[in-house]
């Protein structure tokens, strides 16, 4: 669902409260709605009392990986020997994923101001903001704000650079972004050394996702024991998220509520339940690198760190993809692999030959070419692919695939009897 | 340091070591490693070194992962194992059924393989694959390397070594996913993207996917598996004296390798092109393998009388001159061989003719000459040489040794000519090179040699000034190691009139008019004086002289050098300061500075430079004339000059001339006490000889003014010519003597950085071809001179109770890295770098010569407005005989070219490869363009490897007044388009 629409009664509007307000895109209405405060705020701080504002607020990383956001700020060397960094990763190309280009589109200068007081923290002089490359329009808005912002002298000494991909998802990857940036080929490095070691140009390095950075002027206007408090489960899990929701159901878009809330709400009553005469199948519900979760799984799952994870899956980047009974499970899983196999950087063995290896047996599977030996060959590799590589981009299509074989077996198996119709896949 | 445990044995490593490190210096567990190699930047990509960490959920890269105190590494376990298994199982998958029989248990042929075979690894059989063979691009056509991109397993080897140790960047890693594949540039063609053929990626590639292309198309592969031996030895072509491996099979050079990256040869495992490549000439057909005499020359009553022509048809031939062959149209050549852009070119098994045909020798050179047996020509050479010296004295008699020949070679020579002819008139190519450095060196500080090491420039040299080297193409090995120092941080800055490959990425390029060097320097050194940053107390303590350097320098400006120079005063000043600053500046040159008719001035107002900001005799502070051949260094060191026995040591001091006749069993009185000529001297009416010795050099096409030496070889009494192939210089002779080529004999080479090294005989010479010792001994036995060495190793024997600074050398020692010299007593370790207290002078103090700017002798004038600047290209080398002999450089370069800026181009109406007549105010010749912007305007460069665009046609004679180098670098010519043959 696009904006401007109202908000859903059980929402908390943090960061769309302005979503679908043109007028927020301006340097002024954004000034006019509080905007900027909290900079100023900063600004009078002692970096590292704003590092720990954030530590205590319990703001986990909104990129994927749920890093607590003061911490990884907290790892950035406290005495300055060399130029220190912040990368902001508006990469945002995870399949089910559309909110960080949501918040650039409608809320520029919160990302801006989020990005000031990021850098104040880290006590960075340079930050570039990696714009995924088909977002055109967001950069566009982006770039406007940013000239607004600076004009007015909002960013003093701090330098913003937006720096426009070029359609890799691997880039997203932090340390691949960060090889981008220095204009090389998007290759992940291995780690250590840490960015907050050795980033972007090989200097002490932050990397946060524009999700995570928009909530950070609510925390320091509003303060960390307030947002703190916004759970719904664990002191763990604090604050607001967007998840963006596609599939199968009525009214799908970006939703933003408390962490801690239950799935099947947010399925069934803020996007309107399935498509009528539908049912649930399957859920995949942070964008398409974590397992699925089957139905009751689904049905019984609290959107926060933990109770994702309790359900077999992770909370991921809030990209919840939403199947119902009409959905073929081998295609869909054959589609993810091939976006990763697509995808892959190359530089893994078991990432740039296992996922195109899964892709061309799970191809010839829906083909009617399967083998019964293919679903252990299937796992093998993906065991293979799990925990061994570079970056987790391997794991990631190997998440789907083995959840996929345990939770719908029958489908796959269908296919190699010969009991389905052959899929002809291009 | 730490303690860790690595499959139960306890193992100490420091801190900055990786696992893989550690493990392989306590010789534990053989971790297998794909995408690691050493020295390379470490990617940990192929995922297959990982091991178990005790406390660690995932497995880890042992090359990647550093180690920690109290560590607990398993490199065998289960899950390390079964990880291996997969990682192999999957690039199985996308190899080639055929390069693996039998499940993996058919003998592997490289070290992807053998992990296979190690770990038991089958391929699914190829008819059953779901992905398909790799692909890349494949360098089709190319005579050296080529791919079979099937076979990577994108490891990316290739790409960092053509990254980061040639710092070259060809190769690279397109597209993504199952599509990845190695490319070749933007668009397949090597040439483009700037390859140089070194063949750095076929070494590390570790499938052979990127590989050599002449051993597999002359030998079968198991014999390229399993050569007959391998011979370590010491590349025959430039100063840097890389160690190679020599491969052979059916007593042929079959291929040549690099040693080990680790070990501490000069080239740590690099070479270039003509090192790795270029090593086919001692099997090509033209190699003498008979001695030849003169038709005229016969025997009766037991003595040799000439009854052939005499007069100007005396030494005449049926050929053209060089002169006149430098007036011809060239045959346009074959197009430069390269990988896909010609993607249509004929292999070279599959042309009609052999390419190399082009420049072998025509067979009407051998018409005058008949064939012989080793005991008449020998005969012939003595008698004719005790003749000489009976009827004119030996002062009628002079050699040109050759700085292609080993130490022991040298050696025996010179003391056959001082101990047997009883003269000092021997030299050899050094004249034409690093005389000047070598006159320069010794006025100010008594020495020959450079100070210090390649190594040391490239791991703590600061800043790396560099005058007149080319070093990327001259010493490309060296070249590659000067980047990777400028890529570590080192500041870069060339003097030079041409932007060459260094030029043009150096943070300072002074691109000054040719010849103009001494205003440079001396104004640089102005500035270094005036501002106040000269080393003072380097100065107090260990110069003399300094205020007459000050006085010298005043009046030369920055603004008044700008004038002269061409280049602004202010990066004068700019290069001043850096290189003043240093802490640590090295400083380099070559040809661009020594071959000039004022050389010794231009090195010694660099040596001011030098000497005034201290920088020498520091670990990084190098003073390093960069040696152009493989043995220039040493051939001068064991006494192949005029002035010096080994060491250095007069030939006017009685003592030393004692000291020798005592070593040799000599009368004190038949060594003579005077001076030689010196190589250009020689080549003179006026210095009054008659007979010559020549070994391993041409000096009709690498000495200047050749239609006047053309006469003067003419004009001879008597001339033996020793060497592989008929030069241009062997057709003058009255006998040629086959001699033996670097593989084919065992001996020692020093290279620029004085280090002596051992070179091992691979092969026997072809046909009656000698060893060149063999030859030497047995013409010295013959002239009367006892010579007893049964070996070149007894020859080093003798040498060293000669030689004081080699006193503490044996074969034994040399073996692996060799030794650099001084290495005073047996137990001494050498010496990589000198003067960090004194200088061998007799107070240990250095001295400022002061010299002044004159500009150079030829200038450009309205008829002749070009500055003709002469030097070398990365695939050939001196006169071309070797290089133009060697399969895959020939293809490389067949043809002359000479380089012309595009908008002089332009102006003459020229375009890339038409045909261009050069005239100087002595000769002409007529050569193909290369419209290139490494040449600045109004300059052109011309290579001189080409007999048929001889170079040498062109360039002026006038001699340094010191070390009697002639003017080679400079001189002016008029240029004019040549479509048609020009008979003037
Ligand atoms: C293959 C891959 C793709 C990723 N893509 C994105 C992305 O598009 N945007 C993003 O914010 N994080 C992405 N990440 C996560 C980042 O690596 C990183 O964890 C994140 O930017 C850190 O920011 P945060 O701590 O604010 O979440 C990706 C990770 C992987 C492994
Ligand atoms: S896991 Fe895949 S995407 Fe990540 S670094 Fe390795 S090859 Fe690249
Ligand atoms: S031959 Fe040398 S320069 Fe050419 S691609 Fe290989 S490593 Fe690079
Ligand atoms: S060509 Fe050889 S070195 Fe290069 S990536 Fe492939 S296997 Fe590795
Ligand atoms: S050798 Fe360690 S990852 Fe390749």
């Amino acid at each position: 669902m696009g904006f401007p629409h109202k908000p859903h009664p059980k929402e908390t509007v943090l960061l769309s409260r302005y979503f679908g307000e043109a007028d927020a895109r301006n340097y002024k209405g954004w000034v006019k709605r509080g905007g900027y405060a909290a900079l100023e705020q900063a600004r009078a701080m002692e970096p590292a009392r704003v590092v720990d504002i954030v530590k205590d607020s319990g703001l986990r990383g909104r990129g994927g990986a749920g890093f607590p956001t003061g911490l990884k700020w907290s790892f950035m060397p406290k005495e300055k020997k060399k130029p220190h960094y912040l990368c902001v990763n508006a990469d945002e190309s995870e399949p089910g994923t559309f909110k960080d280009r949501e918040i650039m589109r409608w809320t520029p200068h919160a990302l801006l101001e989020g990005t000031a007081i990021a850098a104040h923290a880290i006590q960075a002089e340079v930050a570039y903001i990696y714009i995924r490359g088909e977002f055109t329009e967001p950069l566009a808005i982006m770039d406007k704000a940013l000239t607004d912002a600076r004009s007015a002298g909002v960013f003093g000494k701090l330098k913003i650079h937006l720096h426009r991909g070029a359609g890799a998802y691997i880039c997203g990857e932090e340390t691949a972004l960060m090889s981008s940036i220095e204009g090389k080929r998007g290759n992940p490095r291995i780690k250590p050394p840490f960015p907050a070691a050795a980033g972007v140009f090989g200097m002490p390095t932050t990397i946060n996702n524009v999700e995570t950075l928009a909530a950070v002027p609510h925390i320091l206007t509003k303060g960390a024991v307030w947002y703190k408090g916004l759970s719904l489960s664990s002191p763990k899990s604090t604050g607001t998220k967007l998840f963006s929701v596609c599939g199968h159901v009525q009214q799908p878009g970006n939703y933003e509520v408390t962490l801690g809330f239950p799935l099947k709400d947010l399925v069934y009553e803020l996007c309107g339940g399935m498509r009528p005469g539908r049912t649930l199948k399957a859920c995949i519900p942070g964008g398409s690198s974590v397992p699925i979760l089957d139905r009751a799984e689904t049905e019984s799952c609290l959107l926060d760190y933990e109770g994702v994870v309790e359900r077999g899956s992770m909370l991921g980047s809030g990209g919840v993809i939403v199947f119902d009974d009409s959905t073929d499970m081998v295609y869909q899983i054959m589609r993810l692999a091939r976006f990763y196999a697509h995808e892959s950087c190359a530089q893994c063995t078991q990432c740039r030959e296992g996922t195109a290896w899964t892709t061309k047996i799970l191809e010839r599977i829906l083909a009617g070419q399967g083998k019964t030996a293919d679903l252990d060959l299937l796992l093998d590799l993906s065991e293979n692919m799990t925990g061994k590589t570079i970056c987790v981009l391997s794991d990631s299509c190997a998440a789907p695939v083995v959840s996929g074989i345990k939770k719908f077996r029958s489908e796959f198996e269908d296919y190699i009897a010969g009991r389905r119709k052959p899929v002809m896949v291009a | 340091m730490v303690t860790l445990t690595v499959n139960g044995r306890r193992v100490t490593a420091d801190a900055e070591q990786t696992i893989l490190d550690a493990a392989r210096a306590a010789g534990i567990a053989d971790i297998p490693t794909l995408c690691w190699y050493p020295k390379l930047p470490i990617v940990g990509n192929c995922r297959i070194c990982l091991v178990s960490v005790e406390g660690q959920a995932k497995l880890v890269p042992a090359c990647a992962t550093k180690v920690a105190d109290g560590m607990v590494v398993q490199t065998e376990s289960h899950a390390a194992v079964e990880n291996r298994k997969g990682v192999l199982r999957l690039l199985l998958e996308r190899y080639p059924g055929d390069h693996l029989r039998n499940g993996g248990r058919a003998a592997p042929r490289n070290e992807f393989e053998r992990y296979v075979v190690r770990y038991g690894v089958a391929p699914t059989p190829l008819g059953a694959r779901d992905l398909a063979l790799r692909h890349g691009d494949e360098r089709p056509g190319d005579p050296m390397i080529r791919h079979d991109m099937s076979t990577c397993i994108l490891c990316t080897r290739c790409v960092r070594a053509c990254e980061d140790i040639q710092v070259v960047g060809v190769l690279d890693v397109a597209q993504r996913g199952e599509h990845a594949e190695i490319i070749v540039g933007a668009d397949g063609d090597p040439d483009k993207a700037g390859c140089t053929w070194c063949g750095e990626c076929v070494r590390v590639c570790p499938t052979g996917a990127i590989f050599e292309v002449m051993p597999q198309e002359r030998f079968a592969p198991e014999q390229i598996r399993q050569p007959q031996r391998t011979v370590r030895s010491v590349c025959p072509y430039c100063g840097v004296g890389c160690q190679v491996d020599l491969h052979v099979a059916d007593d042929r050079i079959m291929r040549v390798t690099s040693p080990d990256i680790e070990l501490d040869t000069p080239n740590q495992g690099s070479t270039c092109v003509k090192g790795r490549f270029g090593y086919d000439f001692p099997q090509h057909h033209d190699r003498l393998t008979k001695p030849l005499i003169r038709r005229g020359w016969l025997k009766q009553g037991g003595h040799w009388v000439w009854r052939g022509p005499t007069g100007a048809e005396r030494r005449g031939g049926p050929w053209q001159s060089i002169e006149a062959e430098g007036q011809t149209v060239k045959p346009a050549g074959p197009p430069r061989a390269v990988g896909k852009a010609v993607r249509d070119l004929p292999l070279l098994e599959r042309l009609d003719m052999d390419i190399r045909d082009r420049v072998a020798t025509p067979a009407a050179w051998y018409e005058p000459f008949r064939e012989a047996s080793w005991d008449e020509a020998m005969e012939l050479t003595a008698q004719e040489l005790l003749r000489i010296k009976r009827e004119r004295g030996g002062d009628a008699l002079a050699c040109f040794s050759s700085a292609k020949c080993t130490n022991e070679e040298n050696y025996v020579m010179m003391r056959m000519f001082r101990g047997a002819l009883g003269t000092n008139n021997i030299d050899h190519c050094t004249r034409l090179c690093h005389s000047t450095s070598v006159a320069a060196m010794q006025r100010a500080l008594n020495t020959s040699a450079a100070s210090g090491s390649m190594r040391e420039v490239e791991h703590a040299a600061d800043v790396i000034f560099i005058a007149g080297a080319n070093t990327t193409e001259s010493h490309p090995v060296f070249g590659a190691a000067i980047k990777r120092a400028h890529e570590r941080g080192a500041t870069l800055i060339v003097a030079d009139p041409r932007k060459t490959e260094l030029a043009a990425r150096a943070d300072v390029h002074l691109q000054m008019q040719p010849g103009t060097d001494v205003a440079l320097f001396n104004a640089m050194l102005n500035h270094v004086i005036t501002s106040g940053l000269e080393a003072k107390d380097f100065v107090a303590r260990r110069t003399h002289a300094f205020d007459k350097l000050r006085e010298s320098v005043r009046a030369m400006t920055p603004e008044v050098a700008a004038k002269i120079t061409g280049v602004p005063a202010e990066r004068i000043r700019e290069a001043a300061e850096i290189y003043a600053r240093g802490p640590n500046t090295s400083t380099l040159w070559a040809m661009g500075l020594t071959q000039h008719a004022n050389g010794t001035d231009l090195v010694t107002s660099l040596l001011n430079l030098m000497l005034a900001c201290g920088m020498i005799g520091r670990w990084g502070a190098a003073m390093m004339p960069v040696r152009g051949q493989n043995n220039v260094q040493g051939a001068s060191d064991v006494g192949a000059i005029p002035f010096v026995y080994t060491d250095y040591r007069s030939v006017k001091d009685p003592k030393v001339r004692a000291e020798y006749a005592k070593a040799w069993d000599v009368p004190a009185e038949s060594l003579s006490l005077k001076e030689g000529l010196m190589v250009t001297e020689i080549v003179k009416e006026e210095s009054g000889v008659r007979g010559m010795y020549i070994m391993g050099e041409n000096p009709i096409i690498s000495d200047p003014d050749i239609a006047h030496a053309e006469h003067w070889f003419r004009e001879l009494e008597f001339l033996v010519v020793h060497d592989l192939f008929l030069t241009e210089t062997a057709r003058y002779a009255d006998v040629v003597l086959p001699g033996s080529s670097f593989a084919e004999k065992s001996g020692t080479f020093v290279n620029t950085e004085r280090r002596i090294q051992l070179a091992q005989r691979a092969v026997d010479p072809p046909g009656d071809a000698r060893r060149d010792l063999d030859i030497l001994i047995d013409l010295s036995n013959r002239l009367g001179l006892r010579t007893h060495f049964a070996t070149a190793e007894a020859v080093m024997g003798e040498i060293v109770t000669v030689t004081p600074s080699w006193r503490g050398v044996t074969y034994p020692r040399l073996e692996g890295a060799g030794l650099q010299y001084p290495v005073p007593t047996p137990g001494h370790a050498g010496t990589a770098f000198l003067f960090d207290e004194r200088f061998p002078t007799a107070d240990g103090k250095g001295t400022f010569v002061p010299v002044e700017y004159a500009p150079p002798v030829e200038l450009p004038d309205d008829q002749y407005p070009f500055v003709m600047n002469t030097g070398r290209q990365l695939y050939h080398w001196h006169t071309g005989t070797m290089t133009r002999r060697a399969s895959g450089l020939d293809q490389r370069e067949p043809t002359p070219v000479v380089e012309i800026h595009p908008d002089d181009a332009a102006q003459l109406g020229l375009e890339d490869g038409d045909l261009v007549r050069l005239t100087s105010r002595r000769n002409a010749m007529v050569s193909s363009c290369r419209i290139s912007e490494r040449v600045a305007r109004g300059q052109v460069f011309v290579p001189f490897h080409f007999r048929e665009a001889a170079a040498n046609l062109l360039t002026n004679p006038v001699l340094d007044p010191y070390a009697k180098m002639a003017e080679l670098k400079c001189c002016a010519v008029r240029l004019e388009p040549a479509h048609v043959a020009v008979a003037d």
